[in-house]
């Protein structure tokens, strides 16, 4: 706003985390150390770093990042690509509308991620449940994307191309698919965390592996340095997709200068 | 008219296939019941559920826990979400904070909230209430920022004070933001208390979703499940019902 008027973006943006991440590091300090919160219910913030960097440099952590990263990374794939798959054809064909498109929007009534016990049955231990939970969860936000991004398109050009004999096809390809593509961009985004909170949901409920599954022993043995090492790395893991995702945004449609714009339709867990 | 019968006709003809796919797959020497229930054992366990009354005390704890928790956040990140915004060094490093927040998935606390609150319906609580705190938050703060500059101006020239111009002017161009908001969270309310009851419960719609799981008849399971996506439905429109009534100068047609 305006104190950052004639500076640059990211510097204000910068500063802002930095400030952010001073304010948890305080408040989590002053919890621990003023309020005294005994170590069972609230580690040093010193001893989750501790277990952190154990964790990861011991190698326990890893085969559980794979696990869960791993599970989230190849759902969200496939999702996105049946969500952006179906979005299209029902914008091709009137005809698939007609016969899809109420449906898959009752089906958004269904919180997909209590699903996850009936997934459990049907794909058992192991990562192709957490995959089909995953691809699930990501699905309606960047389903629902797509397909008003593939509509907002100026009606005008759509005629130009139609009265110079261009295909349904050709039209897709021209205009539909650049114009949808920040839309898309943003569904995605939202997936992310879509696609992590699923994998993480999917290990509470079955696994006997992933960030998830970590979560829930240290809990249960009240090691809460593991369970907030763990909480770090999957808020790490998080915001670092999230923003890998919107670079890749801002390079794609980087005609879009309003980085916000659009909005997203969906929130998540 | 024509249209709408036409997709009405063809969406009605996607159901029947569907409904007589499921019940060829489920059909004698098909899918075994503990995978994939019969659609009519299905409707004989939403009607166990429902009219003999099966169901009816795991939603009522499902759904107490999601009202209180939904009340508690909501109000929470309202009032907070309202300080922030009126205070601008808050706002400098809250925001960031809120926004960094929303690419982590909050629900992995849940095993650490039952770990400090138990098995009861304290920590589904607790759940919900962190779970719907951050949209409330994030839509008051956007809310109370997106009111007309003009008429904050014109509060201000006729020396109105802040807290006047915040209930009169900044509040009313929230509404839509915080109904909105309102909307998102109630299905979060449910997807929390759901998700901490698969975790530790002896109660709870969640809870009989994951016990059914080793049943050899998973019927139960749908049925619950769909009675999980009704009261969402349900309570989203009734949100939107309330919203009509508050917002009323709003066009709806927008």
């Amino acid at each position: 706003m305006s104190a950052g008027a004639n500076r640059p973006a990211w510097l204000a943006g910068l500063g802002g985390g930095v400030c952010a991440i001073a304010f948890v590091v305080a408040l989590w300090a002053a919890m621990k150390y003023v309020a005294g919160l005994p170590n069972y219910i609230l580690p040093a913030p010193a001893s989750a770093l501790r277990a952190l960097i154990d964790g990861l440099l011991g190698g326990a952590f890893w085969p559980h990042v794979a696990t869960t990263l791993g599970a989230a990374a190849i759902g969200y794939g496939i999702g996105a690509a049946v969500a952006i798959a179906l979005a299209a054809l029902l914008t091709l064909s009137k005809t698939a509308e007609r016969f899809l498109y109420l449906h898959i929007v009752a089906f958004q009534s269904i919180p997909k991620i209590a699903l996850a016990p009936l997934i459990f049955i049907w794909a058992g231990f192991g990562l192709s449940s957490s995959i089909t939970l995953v691809a699930l969860a990501c699905f309606y936000p960047v389903f629902v994307n797509a397909l008003i991004g593939f509509r907002a398109v100026d009606a005008n050009l759509i005629d130009l191309y139609t009265a110079f004999g261009s295909s349904r096809l050709r039209i897709f390809t021209a205009i539909r698919l650049p114009a949808a593509a920040g839309q898309i961009l943003t569904g995605l985004e939202v997936s992310v965390v879509f696609a992590l909170i699923a994998a993480v949901v999917m290990e509470f409920v079955s696994s006997r592996a992933g960030l998830g599954y970590l979560i829930q022993n240290a809990s249960t043995t009240l090691d809460t340095a593991t369970a907030f090492a763990v909480l770090l790395l999957l808020s790490v893991a998080g915001i670092s997709a999230s923003a890998l995702v919107r670079a890749i945004k801002r390079r794609v449609v980087f005609w879009e200068r309003d980085g916000r714009g659009g909005g997203a339709v969906v929130e998540s867990a | 008219m024509n249209e709408f019968a036409r997709t009405g006709g063809a969406s009605l003809v996607t159901a029947c296939v569907l409904l007589a796919l499921w019940a060829l797959a489920t059909g004698p020497g098909g899918v075994e019941p503990f995978v994939l229930p019969p659609p009519l054992a299905v409707l004989g366990s939403l009607r166990q559920g429902w009219i003999d009354g099966l169901l009816l005390p795991h939603i009522a704890y499902t759904g107490r826990a999601a009202l209180i928790g939904l009340g508690i956040g909501a109000s929470i990140g309202i009032v907070v979400g309202g300080i922030v915004s009126m205070v601008r060094p808050l706002e400098y490093f809250m925001v960031p904070l809120v926004s960094g927040l929303q690419s982590v998935p909050k629900i992995a606390v849940a095993p650490l909230i039952i770990a400090y609150f138990g098995f009861g319906i304290e920590s589904k609580i607790f759940t919900v209430a962190l779970l719907t705190f951050f949209p409330l938050f994030v839509a008051t703060v956007a809310g109370l920022r997106s009111v007309d500059a003009n008429i904050v101006d014109m509060y201000r020239a006729f020396s109105a004070s802040r807290l006047h111009i915040l209930i009169h002017a900044r509040l009313p161009a929230a509404g839509n933001y915080i109904f909105g908001a309102l909307q998102i969270a109630v299905v979060l309310a449910l997807i929390g208390a759901v998700i901490s009851e698969f975790i530790a419960s002896t109660k709870g719609l969640g809870f009989v979703i994951k016990t059914q799981a080793g049943e050899l008849d998973i019927s139960v399971m749908f049925a619950a499940i769909i009675s999980l996506a009704l009261i969402g439905a349900l309570a989203g429109a009734l949100v939107r019902f309330v919203q009509k009534r508050v917002l009323f100068w709003i066009d709806p047609a927008r």
